[in-house]
């Protein structure tokens, strides 16, 4: 059920190898392997698609850069990219800034389903879901992103968020459960609100 | 506790269904958890659900694609390297020295002398305080006098090498001369100059064990620029010689020598004059380019009853005039072709009769040469002026021809210094 969005690690190994020697086409590879996760974390956080991809540019344009000079990164490119990622977005809009809120008043429960709350989490489109990412706190909305939208593992999503593996741990099953919180909470308030 | 126990066993489903499990299998495994774990691990999907679709990241990505491949395709900034090559070769060089200095080598150099193996450190370590001075003149000044002390103690020491020094002529006694304290000998092979005292020269010298110092090398500060001739004069009067480049007095402090021993005794123009001189007008004061003779000047009307006389080793200007019973001035009006600061041995000048003290000359000078003599041997011309006629090509050994072309050099403004030097080097003999 998860799709892995990211080159596993030994050809990520490779590619680092290759780029740091300059090869281009090791480079391109990069850009087309990792855009899309790098590019769905943003857009996950910041509601303008042409703001996204600029700032997803700028990562790339970064990244060319480091390969030129001294601050190539030697492993977990995947690691390099997001926190770069997550520099550029908190030097554009500060570290804590909540970005667009919304209520999740328009979901609605699909069907009278014996478990109503997993069928609403199954059913949930697109914008739902932002939204309920959008509620919890930075650091939660942050490292199910990671460790779920992109299937980052414990070290490198403790690395880029420098906090420790265990502590990401604590913190995948706080945010999961905030998640599902929310999403219940507005199952319930939303008869409530007819 | 149960809030721990349920996040371990959460990152352990996680961790199984990126490995392929189902939600299922890992509710099997926690049943006890079950009621807990299906809603988070069914949430589990909604980060990736939140994502946007593959079209709207697809569309984005060639966007910016373009931006990214128009980076990668820019010439890459220069690497580090060929930056270092030219910067860093003297940063090293200064940090050798640096590294000397601290390690005490560069302390212990100052006090050697040259025939020591740290002279060479000593000279680096002028260059460097040189490249970095605020007084340059002053350096160039306070080293100059431990070229003069160096070679105190060399002569002391009764060491045979290699010295360097500057000073003014005191005196000159023939070939030897007496230069900052110095009593110096020119080597025979040294090319003829006509030297004077009052110059402040710049010599190259050989010690000996018994205290002589043979110059190999002398340099005369002032000395405008010399123009290697590519032409040599025609011996046809009417005809001008080549025109002269412009003068220009290049004020350089540095030392090239103009005259340099040659191993080989025609004189091959081994030597590459500089326009490097220093013009110290309380010395020459007529040395300004306003004085510049101007080429057309030179246009030799030899008496047809002169002869063609071969420059012999230890001949001056000075001591040919009064051989010849000329004054400098008219022995330099008939030969404008050649410099008077340097002439060379077997080169060709025009003269009444064959000098008549350059035998007693030569004489004197041999005891106190060393043994090397001058191998071109000197046309030989009878002395009665009457039975040569008027010189043509011929006369001039092709030897001489070849030596004259590649390094005779000229000085523009040999008219007004002439008498001055003739009466100085007049006496001398």
């Amino acid at each position: 059920m998860f799709l892995i969005v990211l080159p596993d690690i030994q050809q990520e190994d490779q590619l680092i190898h290759r780029a740091r020697r300059g090869d281009k086409d090791a480079l391109r590879e990069i850009y087309t392997l990792y855009f899309p996760p790098i590019f769905q974390y943003i857009r996950l956080r910041i509601d303008n698609v042409q703001h996204a991809e600029d700032l997803t540019s700028e990562v790339f344009l970064g990244m060319l850069k480091a390969f030129r000079g001294r601050n190539a990164p030697r492993k977990s490119l995947r690691g390099w990219l997001f926190q770069v990622a997550r520099n550029v977005m908190s030097d554009h809009y500060g570290r804590t800034q909540r970005f667009t809120m919304t209520t999740l008043d328009d979901w609605l429960p699909s069907s009278d389903d014996v478990n109503p709350e997993i069928q609403l989490i199954r059913n949930i489109g697109r914008e739902q879901a932002r939204q309920a990412v959008q509620q919890l706190a930075f650091d939660q909305q942050e490292v199910i992103i990671l460790r779920f939208g992109h299937a980052l593992s414990i070290q490198d999503t403790a690395s880029i968020m420098g906090k420790s593996p265990s502590a990401i741990k604590s913190l995948q099953f706080r945010a999961m459960n905030n998640l599902r919180r929310a999403l219940q909470e507005s199952r319930i308030e939303q008869p409530d609100a007819d | 506790m149960q809030t721990n126990d349920l996040i371990e066993i959460f990152h352990d489903c996680v961790t199984r269904m990126q490995n392929g499990a189902t939600i299922e299998d890992c509710l099997d495994l926690y049943p006890q958890y079950a009621d807990a774990l299906l809603p988070m691990l069914e949430a589990v999907q909604i980060p990736k659900r939140a994502q946007v679709s593959d079209d709207e990241v697809a569309v984005s990505q060639q966007r910016v694609r373009v931006e990214f491949e128009q980076a990668l395709n820019q010439p890459t900034r220069v690497r580090f390297r060929p930056m270092v090559s030219r910067v860093a070769s003297f940063v090293l060089l200064v940090l050798f020295v640096g590294s000397l200095l601290t390690t005490g080598v560069v302390v212990v150099a100052q006090d050697s002398i040259p025939g020591d193996s740290l002279y060479g450190v000593k000279r680096l370590t002028e260059q460097l305080r040189l490249s970095f001075a605020d007084d340059e003149t002053g350096l160039r000044e306070e080293f100059a006098q431990r070229r003069i002390n160096e070679t105190r103690q060399v002569i002391q020491r009764r060491r045979a090498t290699t010295v360097e020094f500057a000073g003014m002529i005191d005196q000159i006694d023939n070939a030897t001369l007496t230069v900052a304290g110095f009593s110096v000998e020119l080597s025979p092979r040294l090319r003829t100059i006509d030297l004077q005292v009052g110059m402040r020269v710049n010599i190259t010298a050989q010690t000996q064990q018994d205290r002589t110092i043979i110059v190999t090398a002398i340099q005369v500060e002032g000395l405008s620029e010399i123009v290697p001739q590519t032409t040599r004069p025609t011996l046809i009067p009417t005809q001008s010689l080549p025109t002269l480049p412009a003068m220009t007095i290049t004020r350089t402090p540095t030392s090239t020598l103009t005259a340099i021993q040659t191993d080989v005794p025609t004189g091959q123009p081994t030597e590459r004059p500089q326009p490097t001189a220093t013009v110290l007008p309380e010395i020459r004061p007529s040395m300004t380019p306003t004085q510049t003779r101007e080429s057309g000047d030179c246009v030799p009307d030899i008496p047809s009853d002169w002869i063609a006389y071969s420059i012999q080793a230890g001949d001056t200007p000075s001591g040919i005039a009064v051989g010849t019973e000329l004054s400098l001035a008219e022995l330099y009006q008939v030969n404008c072709h050649i410099n008077p600061r340097l002439i060379v041995v077997g080169e060709v000048i025009y003269v009444p009769y064959e000098p008549r003290l350059r035998a007693s000359a030569t004489a004197t000078s041999e005891p106190i040469r060393t043994p090397e003599t001058v191998g071109v041997t000197p046309v030989d011309r009878p002395i009665n002026p009457t039975e040569q006629t008027r010189p043509t090509a011929t006369d001039v050994p092709s030897r001489e021809r070849d030596n004259n072309s590649g390094s005779r050099q000229r000085e523009d403004n040999s008219d007004s210094d002439d008498d001055d030097s003739g009466g100085n080097a007049g006496r001398g003999r």
